[in-house]
C-alpha cells in the first residue's frame, strides 16, 4: 500500500486537523489516530507501533487502513497525543506556587528547578514520549509534537459538572493571571525533553490563545470545551508546515 | 560483698555481651526512657543517617511530620534532590548542634540573616544550599524561599511532641564573628571561600551542650527528645589532624554530649545507632565498601532494634502515604560533596 510521506498519530486532540482536512482540496497526510485509553495503549516495538485494545485497534484500521504502523514507511512525523498537556501543571499548583505568581498565601514555593522537573517526567510517562522514542530508535524522520489545546473561553460559564478537573483548575490559574507563564514553563519542559531527541515542540497556535491563556470560543468544537474544530486544525496544519 | 561488680547485671560484663549474640544486643543495649504514642507528633533533623530513621518511623506507623511536603508529580527519584521526604522540613543535612540552635532562632524568633551565595548567576540559600541543585532565579526568590521555609519549620517546632535529632559533625564552618555557621563550607557548593569572612571552628562538648540546652529554651515546651549519633564517619576534616583522628574526636565528644544531656534530662533520651554499627562486634559488616556509608543490613539491624522497644504501631490507621513510600533507600549526605576536594 502506498503511503504518504507525512503521518500524524493522535488522540482525539487531532481530530479538528483531520476535520480540516475533510473540508479541503489539499491532500490529507496519513493518520493514525485512536482516541483516550485507545492512543494510549499504543505500544511500539522492533520499528512498529500497534496496540492490543481492540477497540484502538478498529479505530486505527479505520483511519490508518491497517492496525499496525511501520515507522519507516514516512518520511515525517506528527504527533498530537496525551502530552504536552495542562495537568502536570495544575496539580502542582493545587499546593505549590512559583516565587512570581504568589509569595505569601497558603501554599508552598516551589523553584522553576523543581517544578520544571514535574513537567518534564509529566512528558516522559506520556505514550506521546513512548511513540516518539520509537521512532527515533528506528528513523531520522522530522517529528513535531503539538502542545494540547488550551480550553475554550466560554469554559467559565459552563456547568462545573461537564467539565473535567484540569479544565477547571486551568480556568482558575487563567483567572489568577498565571496560566500564559505555566504554559510558557510546560512548554521549555517538553522541549528540554524533546530536543535532544531531534524533536520540535510546537505550541498552541498563537492567534487562539486569549491574554488569560484560554482559547478563543471560534476554536471551540461544538459543546466541547476542550476538543478543536476545522479551523484550529488548519491552523495546527499551517503551523506544522513553516516550522 | 566483695566487690561492687558481684551485683552488677550481665550486660555490664563485655564477655556476656560478646557471647550474647544479636538478639541480645537488641534486647539489652538499649533502655527506652520514655513510650512514643501513635498519637506523637514527631520531627527529625540530623545528619544524614537521621534520614533512615525517619523514614523507618514513617513505614511503621509513627506519625512522623512533613511541613514542608513534595508537590505532586515529583518523582520519587527526585525528591532528596530538592530536599524533600529528607526530614519533617527541607533544610536538608543539620549536620551540628549550632545549626539547629540558628535554624531555631530564625525560625522562632524570625529570621535574622540575608545571607546568600552565588554560583554561575544562580542564588543559593547559604543554609541549606543543597535544597535547590541548580539554586534560584534572584536574591529576592532566595529569600522568599527562606521565609516559608521558616514559616514551615517553625510550624513543626509547635507541633512536634517528639523530636529525633541525629548529632553528625563538631566541625562546622562560621563567619568570623559566629553570628552565622553553614552546613557546607563556603565554595563547595556554591558561594566563595574568604578567610576573611569565614573560620573553621570544631567545637567541644561544653559549647555543643549549651548550644543543645539554649535549642531547648527556645522550643520552650515540654518536649521528648532522642537524640542519635551518627555512624557515618566524617568524610574530610578541616582539623589539620588525621581525618581517622578527627572522627574519633567529633564522635567522642558527640556521644560524650549525648550521654550527659541524657543523663541530665528526664525527657532526653539517647538510641544507641552509634554503637550498634561501630561495635567490634559487628566486625565493619554493617558498612559499605567504602568503610563509611551504612549497608542497609546495618540500618536494619538499628531500627530493628529500636521497634524493639518502640513497637511499630501497626494497627494504626495513620498510612504511610505514597510519596513517602516511594523514598526508598534514598540517602542524601551534603557532605560527601567535600570528596570531590580530596587530593
Amino acid at each position: 500500500m502506498m503511503r504518504n510521506s507525512i503521518c500524524v498519530i493522535g488522540s482525539s486532540h487531532s481530530v479538528c486537523m483531520r476535520k480540516y482536512f475533510n473540508n479541503s482540496v489539499i491532500e490529507a497526510p496519513d493518520w493514525y489516530v485512536s482516541a483516550g485509553r485507545g492512543f494510549l495503549s499504543l505500544e511500539a516495538r522492533e520499528g512498529q507501533i500497534s496496540t492490543r485494545h481492540p477497540g484502538a485497534q478498529q479505530r486505527l484500521a479505520l483511519t490508518y487502513g491497517g492496525s499496525t504502523l511501520r515507522i519507516d514507511d514516512h518520511e515525517a512525523f506528527f504527533v498530537i497525543g496525551d502530552a504536552p498537556r495542562l495537568n502536570g501543571l495544575v496539580h502542582v499548583y493545587d499546593t505549590h506556587r512559583l516565587f512570581q505568581h504568589d509569595r505569601w498565601r497558603s501554599k508552598y514555593l516551589i523553584s522553576s528547578g523543581c517544578f520544571g522537573s514535574i513537567l518534564e517526567d509529566d512528558i516522559k510517562n506520556s505514550t506521546t514520549f513512548k511513540i516518539v522514542k520509537a521512532i527515533r530508535a528506528h528513523s531520522d524522520a522530522p517529528v513535531m509534537v503539538s502542545h494540547l489545546p488550551l480550553p475554550s473561553v466560554c469554559a467559565i460559564s459552563a456547568p462545573v459538572k461537564a467539565l473535567t478537573k484540569a479544565t477547571l483548575k486551568w480556568l482558575d490559574l487563567a483567572r489568577n493571571g498565571y496560566a500564559l507563564d505555566l504554559l510558557a514553563a510546560n512548554l521549555d519542559a517538553a522541549r528540554a525533553v524533546f530536543e535532544p531527541l531531534n524533536v520540535r515542540i510546537m505550541g498552541p497556535p498563537a492567534e487562539t490563545i486569549t491574554e488569560d491563556g484560554l482559547c478563543h470560543d471560534i476554536y471551540m468544537k461544538t459543546d466541547d470545551y476542550t476538543h478543536k474544530n476545522a479551523r484550529y486544525g488548519e491552523l495546527m496544519w499551517r503551523d506544522y508546515l513553516s516550522a | 560483698m566483695k566487690t561492687p561488680y558481684e551485683s552488677a547485671p550481665a550486660t555490664a560484663f563485655w564477655k556476656n555481651f560478646v557471647t550474647g549474640g544479636a538478639s541480645a544486643q537488641r534486647d539489652e543495649i538499649y533502655r527506652k526512657k520514655f513510650n512514643i504514642a501513635r498519637s506523637d507528633r514527631i520531627a527529625t533533623a540530623g545528619s544524614c543517617f537521621a534520614q533512615h530513621i525517619a523514614r523507618e518511623m514513617r513505614k511503621n506507623g509513627y506519625n512522623v511530620l512533613d511541613v514542608e511536603p513534595p508537590p505532586r508529580g515529583l518523582e520519587a527519584s527526585r525528591m532528596f534532590d530538592f530536599g524533600y521526604g529528607m526530614f519533617s522540613a527541607r533544610y536538608g543535612n543539620v549536620y551540628t548542634v549550632r545549626q539547629l540552635l540558628q535554624l531555631a532562632a530564625e525560625a522562632i524568633r524570625g529570621p535574622q540573616r540575608e545571607t546568600v551565595w552565588e554560583k554561575n548567576g544562580r542564588f543559593y540559600d547559604a543554609f541549606r544550599p543543597s535544597v535547590e541543585p541548580d539554586g534560584l532565579g534572584s536574591r529576592d526568590e532566595v529569600m522568599a524561599h527562606r521565609l516559608s521555609h521558616l514559616a514551615a519549620v517553625r510550624s513543626m517546632f509547635e507541633q512536634m511532641d517528639v523530636f529525633v535529632f541525629t548529632l553528625g559533625l563538631t566541625e562546622s564552618w562560621m563567619t568570623r564573628d559566629e553570628k552565622e555557621v553553614y552546613a557546607l563550607a563556603p565554595g563547595a557548593l556554591a558561594g566563595r571561600f574568604d578567610p576573611n569572612v569565614y573560620k573553621f571552628v570544631n567545637q567541644n562538648m561544653g559549647e555543643i551542650h549549651a548550644d543543645f540546652l539554649a535549642f531547648m529554651d527556645l522550643i520552650g515546651r515540654p518536649v521528648r527528645y532522642i537524640l542519635t549519633v551518627s555512624p557515618v564517619p566524617l568524610t574530610a576534616t578541616a582539623s589539620e589532624s588525621h581525618v581517622l583522628l578527627a572522627n574519633t574526636y567529633s564522635k567522642s565528644v558527640l556521644r560524650a554530649v549525648a550521654g550527659q544531656l541524657s543523663s541530665e534530662y528526664e525527657n532526653i533520651d539517647y538510641f544507641p545507632s552509634f554503637e550498634i554499627i561501630t561495635s567490634p562486634m559487628a566486625r565493619g559488616v554493617f558498612y559499605e565498601h567504602n568503610m563509611r556509608s551504612i549497608a542497609s543490613i546495618g540500618v536494619s539491624e538499628v531500627m530493628e532494634t529500636f521497634f524493639r522497644h518502640h513497637p511499630p504501631h501497626v494497627d494504626s490507621n495513620i498510612q504511610v502515604d505514597k510519596i513517602h513510600d516511594d523514598v526508598g533507600e534514598q540517602q542524601k549526605c551534603d557532605e560527601e560533596i567535600l570528596e570531590g576536594f580530596s587530593k
